[in-house]
């Protein structure tokens, strides 16, 4: 009795541990288990996709949060740098430094007003991926033991099937031993397997909740940000109406003197062809 | 018991167009509404007779689920008759016949008789495939057709014993060759009243089931002989 449930053991470990095999090594499985999982297979790719995308979210709003602030100290130093400048200037263009120093200043402060949101949305990810994605990664795991038994109970059964016949006793006994392996590991993953494709489906939308609820913060205080600084800005665009408009001559002078000879080049080359070819004019409207 | 024949059958189509009620109608003649998931293949066993014979019918009843596909199709080897199922309730289970008929045409022997079984004609309000269409199909893969209700017993005896009708003919007809056990074929164990009257009776009507019944006999002498040398009825028939 002791030896027979021994060796039932030991048969179980020895298809389960092939089932390992089969898998680690890449060997192709049996295509019809294989198939019969594609719910399964579908749900857990999303999942996949749901961990990759959400660390990813994560890192891209820790940069952003550091790009913002950065962006506000330049910004920031800028508007000093004006002030200053401006108030040892006290021609017209002196006050216009002002006025833009204070603009810059303000909107460098309001722009660090995105910081909170930004803040809640990274803690709501941090605990999604903590919480939620950790536990569906459990239940995930859990799933893949009781498929890999399943499997190799399968495999089992497979090999009890090649030579079965139900006359003989002993042959019979075994099968039925071996069915109620598989009985029973499918069962167990059966109900895995619904676990897993009702936690995946929950995950993805408490996701697009979570999201949608504090990207509305942020959205409305982006917009805020953005009236606000454009107000200002309008409103010493109105001061500076009625000052001197300065003619920028100097912007062709910036232009790179070697790209200036080539482009002579070519043009003496066109006109040299239009010549002999005696092509419409419209080929250099371009220039 | 004792038996004159033994017949292999194997009953498959989709999950859950009734295979298991089917085999259950035929040997407890008993219907049960919910019936636990097949695991690989169950056996049911029933005497028949045809004939004036006694013929064992061996019935492997296997899984439909897709998971086991590759499990059954080892059990389709050394099969006499296959009751290929489906739903006339779900037009689904009737699509994927060309799919089951290819399996057991690959997996079996070419001769194995097929009876194509269209179940729950009980449920008449909810048909989908319409009986016409299973008629077509049998017609045109050369199959036997039937419309059967598990729950109400209709046609359930009819399905099983028309096709060990049919493979009984073959037998006579030499199609068979009941020596090998390859195609799910078995003589009987040593019974002298059945076995005499077999090649006494018949011996003369048939020639052809003679030759075969005579080789029969021979087999059915006691265990201690040798076999006798393989016959190939099919041969000495044509």
């Amino acid at each position: 009795m002791l030896d027979s449930s021994v060796v039932a053991r030991m048969q179980k470990k020895f298809w389960k541990t092939k089932q390992v095999l089969i898998k680690a090594t890449g060997k192709k499985e049996d295509e019809y288990v294989v198939a019969s999982d594609a719910d399964l297979d579908a749900k857990l790719e999303f999942f996949r996709s749901v961990q990759s995308t959400c660390t990813q979210l994560l890192k891209v709003i820790q940069r952003y949060q550091h790009r913002i602030s950065s962006l506000s100290q330049e910004e920031n130093e800028l508007g000093l740098f004006l002030r200053f400048q401006g108030e040892h200037d006290h021609t017209r263009a002196g006050n216009m430094m002002n006025a833009t120093s204070q603009a810059l200043c303000t909107s460098a402060k309001k722009r660090l007003a995105l910081g909170p949101p930004l803040q809640r949305l990274q803690q709501e990810v941090e605990t999604f991926r903590r919480r939620a994605i950790a536990d569906t990664l459990l239940t995930v795991e859990r799933m893949e033991r009781s498929r890999t038994e399943y499997r190799g109970a399968l495999l089992w059964m497979k090999d009890a099937s090649q030579e079965l016949d139900p006359d003989t006793y002993k042959q019979l006994e075994k099968f039925r031993k071996i069915q109620s392996q598989v009985r029973g590991t499918k069962g167990q993953f059966d109900k895995l397997k619904n676990d897993v494709c009702q936690k995946v489906d929950m995950l993805g939308a408490s996701r697009c909740n979570m999201l949608s609820h504090s990207l509305c913060t942020y959205q409305t205080t982006l917009l805020q940000f953005w009236e606000k600084t454009a107000h200002t800005m309008s409103s010493i665009h109105q001061d500076f109406q009625g000052h001197v408009s300065y003619q920028f001559t100097t912007l062709k002078a910036l232009r790179d003197p070697l790209e200036q000879l080539t482009e002579k080049e070519e043009k003496e080359e066109r006109d040299n062809v239009r010549k002999e070819k005696k092509r419409p004019p419209q080929d250099l409207d371009d220039e | 018991m004792a038996y004159a024949y033994l017949f292999k059958y194997i009953i498959i189509g989709d999950t859950g167009v009734g295979k298991s009620c089917l085999l259950l109608q035929f040997t407890d003649k008993r219907f049960q509404p919910v019936h636990d998931l097949t695991i690989g293949v169950e056996f049911g066993a029933r005497m028949i007779t045809i004939d004036g014979k006694q013929i064992k019918l061996q019935i492997w009843d296997t899984a439909g689920q897709e998971s086991f596909r590759s499990i059954t199709r080892s059990y389709y080897r050394g099969a006499a008759g296959a009751l290929l199922v489906y739903d006339i309730t779900r037009r689904d289970t009737f699509n994927h016949l060309t799919t089951w008929l290819e399996d057991a045409r690959q997996h079996s022997n070419s001769n194995m008789v097929i009876m194509l079984i269209g179940n729950k004609s009980d449920l008449e309000s909810r048909r989908e495939v319409k009986k016409e269409e299973g008629e077509a199909f049998a017609r045109e893969h050369g199959l036997i057709f039937m419309e059967t209700s598990a729950k109400t017993a209709s046609n359930v005896e009819e399905a099983f014993i028309n096709t060990a009708k049919e493979i009984y003919e073959k037998i006579q007809e030499g199609v068979f060759d009941i020596n090998n056990e390859a195609n799910g074929i078995k003589i009987g164990p040593q019974h002298p009243t059945t076995s005499s009257t077999l090649a006494g009776s018949q011996g003369g009507q048939q020639p052809g089931g003679g030759l075969l019944l005579r080789t029969l006999h021979l087999l059915l002498l006691p265990p201690s002989l040798p076999p006798p040398p393989p016959v190939q009825p099919a041969v000495l028939i044509s």
